[in-house]
């Protein structure tokens, strides 16, 4: 009885471990741009992956993207070449944190609210 | 180490070891299966519109677990138990919002339908060899698919700033909750759990119709 209780337990904690490395934590990053992004070829990336929609001629625009939990860096690229980090914040579990960048003067900067 | 406590640890070992191996033949019993078929052409409008109907039926199901989570945090009378709640709650309505973010699946396929239906358009207007009145029948659908395609991703849009501003108020709750807790101040802590439970009923109502209006492309060629 006791061993067909181990190999039950046992079980459970491999399909435990199993599920947990199948689904990681996610937290929610929402940036806002409250200018019109006049360079074509601007992208924003966040920890490298590019952040598709956000970099436009529109005047504003707003995502909210799925973000690993961990820290995250928001930077600015011009072409390859040259790139700018624009903020540094920290994701949590099922948390949403909100980045806007804005113009001031002509420096693109960033603020976050967590 | 124990014999007890090794024999223990070689079940567990030798129970994972299979249930991988379980696990692994099934994943490969699949891939052959799955090469068994002929290849198929991806059509972005049937990928789309099945996400679609995923989506709105996990949004739905999502919808009414927060009604009824948020219904008993309004019972609660322990703060352990609600604080617990809320916590759930807020799963809930992040798993919600991950199903509608920009990156998600959804409108990753949305806006390749939209992308997939412009380059018909290109091609069938600068086509030689099809009659005019077939183009135009062509150029006229493949119009209709890209226009239904943004609505229904400017829909589910509209959930997505709904669910947003629904995290981040159950976010900053939940944050002066534990301000609250902090201050050991157990009856406020209940009082601010049992409002936030009512609103929260109160968005997810107008949510699920919002929600239940979503319609998916419906690929006419």
């Amino acid at each position: 009885m006791s061993q067909l209780m181990a190999w039950a337990s046992a079980g459970l904690i491999a399909l435990g471990l199993n599920s947990c490395m199948s689904e990681e934590p996610v937290g929610y990053v929402e940036i806002k741009r409250t200018f019109p992004q006049t360079t074509s070829h601007d992208s924003y990336r966040l920890n490298g992956v590019e952040v598709a929609g956000l970099a436009s001629a529109d005047p504003s625009a707003q995502i909210v993207v799925r973000q690993k939990v961990g820290k995250v860096v928001l930077e600015l690229f011009r072409g390859e070449q040259m790139r700018w980090q624009l903020c540094t914040f920290e994701v949590g579990k099922n948390r949403l944190v909100s980045a806007t960048i804005y113009l001031q003067n002509r420096d693109i900067r960033c603020s976050v609210q967590a | 180490m124990p014999a007890r406590s090794r024999f223990a640890n070689i079940v567990f070992i030798s129970v994972s070891l299979s249930l991988a191996a379980v696990s692994g033949a099934a994943t490969t019993a699949a891939v052959a299966a799955e090469a068994d078929k002929a290849p198929q052409v991806a059509n972005p409008v049937d990928d789309f519109n099945r996400a679609v109907v995923e989506a709105k039926k996990s949004l739905g199901d999502l919808s009414s677990k927060i009604e009824e989570s948020s219904k008993q945090i309004e019972g609660l009378t322990s703060t352990e138990a609600a604080r617990a709640q809320v916590a759930e709650l807020q799963s809930l309505i992040a798993d919600a919002l991950g199903q509608v973010a920009d990156n998600g699946k959804v409108m990753t396929l949305g806006q390749k339908v939209v992308d997939y239906a412009r380059s018909k358009e290109a091609l069938f207007d600068q086509d030689t060899k099809f009659s005019a009145e077939e183009r135009q029948f062509l150029l006229k659908e493949w119009r209709r698919i890209e226009t239904e395609a943004k609505r229904a991703t400017d829909d589910l849009g509209s959930a997505r700033r709904e669910f947003t501003e629904l995290l981040r108020q159950v976010q900053a709750r939940s944050d002066y909750i534990e301000e609250l807790q902090a201050l050991n101040n157990a009856q406020q802590m209940l009082d601010v759990i049992k409002k936030l439970a009512g609103e929260v009923r109160a968005a997810s109502g107008s949510m699920k119709s919002l929600i239940q209006s979503v319609t998916a492309p419906a690929p006419g060629i």
